[in-house]
């Protein structure tokens, strides 16, 4: 990559990305907290969780800041342009990932890990891809590549599908004469479930604009919803 | 893409005596818009505008190779006259250089040399209308009289822009019009260069990319010589295609 010939410009540049990379860090830890909140019952990690998300808050706010000086102050253009827009849009999501981590620790007190183990085992899987894309994802704009952003995108329907899974799992489990409680710890699964769902979604979009970043393009090929679209014909539709 | 293109421009080489300035350089340049040139200094952007109305031929060793067509009229052809196709290609440059005269007689120095007017009220009108244009007439219209070098900067370029179009051009090449204003008479000067792109074809040449990105909707990057890119100016400045162009855009160094 070239240099630019005002050197503090790169400097500022690099350190809005190096601040994009850390708040990604956290969101990806915020998310480990928040599932072993879940998995161990630990009202003190749910509260951490909690807690790290307001921070998260922050950072976001802090890259806004930051961008909105450069696009003032540097009025940058091309590649210089697209990486600052893709900051505001990276901090923009990763907030969001940090609000559903947060989501999810607050469902910590009604869901007892002892409980509806055919449920928990389909979100740890959930949980599995959605933090391993997460990471991939991470990594993928620290350093920019193409090939793994696409690989995200192609991978979500995966996630959809083991949500629509679950779906139908715990919409069996609430039996019309389940116990009050019964019903509202099923439902806080589905809201976990649902959060995990929207985790894949947002780093698809992380992987979207490392695109944009990258190339300029935004991409507009619809992306395969698992469930809405058969395995077979999400299949076809890929080639 | 040649259908409303008002100059073509085809395999294009400038030289001084011996040193080469463009390359081969290959542009359409479409009717009643304005294109921005941009790149380095000494890239070959004043030397390729004044290509455009032969202003090229008045400089001492200047050569011009290639072709290049006013729709579809080459304008290096032996019948035509310089003098006159300077009239349907106006330019406006870089410092205001209104005459020591008056404002009147600034606006209506062209209009007479190349007797486009019967009489004197033909040519008050054509001054006043041009004056209209440029954005002037209620700033000057007390003082056509006075002299034009009392009026401020941007005022004087607007008299220059005025003084273009007085003998209604087809084409106005502005060279760097704007650099010796200060950002309200720049602002001035390109709300005026948007209102004359609705009649005319505008090519200006500008080094702030600030400027092109404002005012034009093509814009072509030069580089040593060599026309490297042209594209809707929307492009340029998000998704160059070349790397030089990039490079340059950024305030890059290789
Ligand atoms: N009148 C001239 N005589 C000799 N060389 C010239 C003359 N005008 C320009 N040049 C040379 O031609 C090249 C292009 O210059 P110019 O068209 O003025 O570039 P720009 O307008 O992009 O700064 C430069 O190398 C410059 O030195
Ligand atoms: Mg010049």
């Amino acid at each position: 990559m070239s240099e630019h010939i005002v050197s503090s410009y790169d400097e500022e540049i690099k350190e809005l990305q190096g601040q994009v990379v850390s708040m990604g860090g956290l969101v990806e830890k915020i998310w480990i907290d928040a599932i072993e909140s879940v998995t161990t019952a630990s009202d003190e990690m749910a509260l951490k969780v909690i807690d790290a998300d307001k921070h998260i808050d922050n950072i976001e706010l802090e890259i806004y800041t930051k961008a909105m000086r450069l696009l003032a102050l540097r009025s940058p253009v091309a590649s210089d342009l697209r990486t600052v827009v893709a900051a505001m849009r990276m901090a923009t999501n990763l907030e969001r990932l940090g609000d559903h981590a947060k989501n999810v620790a607050r469902r910590e007190k009604l869901i007892n890990p002892d409980e509806h183990k055919e449920v928990i085992i389909l979100l740890l899987r959930m949980y599995e891809m959605s933090l391993s894309a997460l990471q991939q994802a991470i990594d993928a704009y620290r350093s920019p590549n193409l090939e793994t952003a696409e690989t995200i995108r192609a991978n979500d329907a995966g996630i959809d599908e083991l949500f629509n899974s679950t779906l139908a799992i715990v919409l069996k489990l609430m039996e019309p004469n389940n116990p009050p409680l019964q019903t509202e710890a099923l439902a806080s699964l589905l809201f976990v479930a649902k959060s995990l769902e929207r985790m894949g979604d947002m780093t698809t979009n992380i992987a979207e604009i490392i695109i944009f970043q990258e190339t300029g393009a935004f991409p507009t090929e619809e992306r395969v919803r698992g469930g809405q679209v058969g395995l077979m014909e999400s299949q076809q539709s890929r080639q | 893409m040649t259908i409303d293109s008002k100059i073509q421009v085809r395999n294009v080489n400038v030289y001084y005596g011996n040193a080469q300035a463009l390359y081969d350089v290959n542009l359409d340049i479409k009717s009643k818009e304005i294109t921005s040139l941009i790149g380095p200094s000494g890239c070959g952007k004043s030397t390729f505008l004044r290509c455009l109305n032969r202003m090229n031929d008045v400089i001492e060793g200047c050569r011009v190779e290639g072709n290049i067509t006013i729709d579809g009229e080459n304008i290096y052809s032996k019948d035509k006259d310089p003098v006159l196709l300077r009239a349907r290609v106006g330019m406006v440059f870089q410092k205001p250089n209104p005459f020591p005269k008056s404002i009147f007689d600034n606006v209506a120095y062209g209009p007479r040399i190349h007797g486009l007017a019967a009489n004197t009220t033909e040519l008050r009108e054509i001054v006043e209308n041009s004056l209209e244009q440029a954005g002037l007439m209620d700033e000057v219209k007390d003082r056509l009289n006075e002299s034009a070098t009392g009026l401020s900067g941007g005022q004087q370029q607007r008299i220059c822009i005025a003084r273009a179009i007085a003998v209604s051009p087809e084409v106005i090449l502005m060279d760097e019009p704007c650099s010796a204003l200060d950002p309200i008479a720049t602002a001035r000067v390109e709300e005026l260069m948007g209102n004359l792109s609705i009649n005319y074809t505008i090519v200006i040449v500008t080094h702030s990319m600030q400027q092109a990105a404002r005012v034009s909707t093509r814009t072509a990057f030069f580089h040593l010589g060599h026309l490297v890119e042209c594209d809707e100016t929307n492009k340029i400045f998000t998704t160059p295609n070349d790397k030089r162009t990039e490079d340059y855009i950024t305030g890059k160094v290789g």
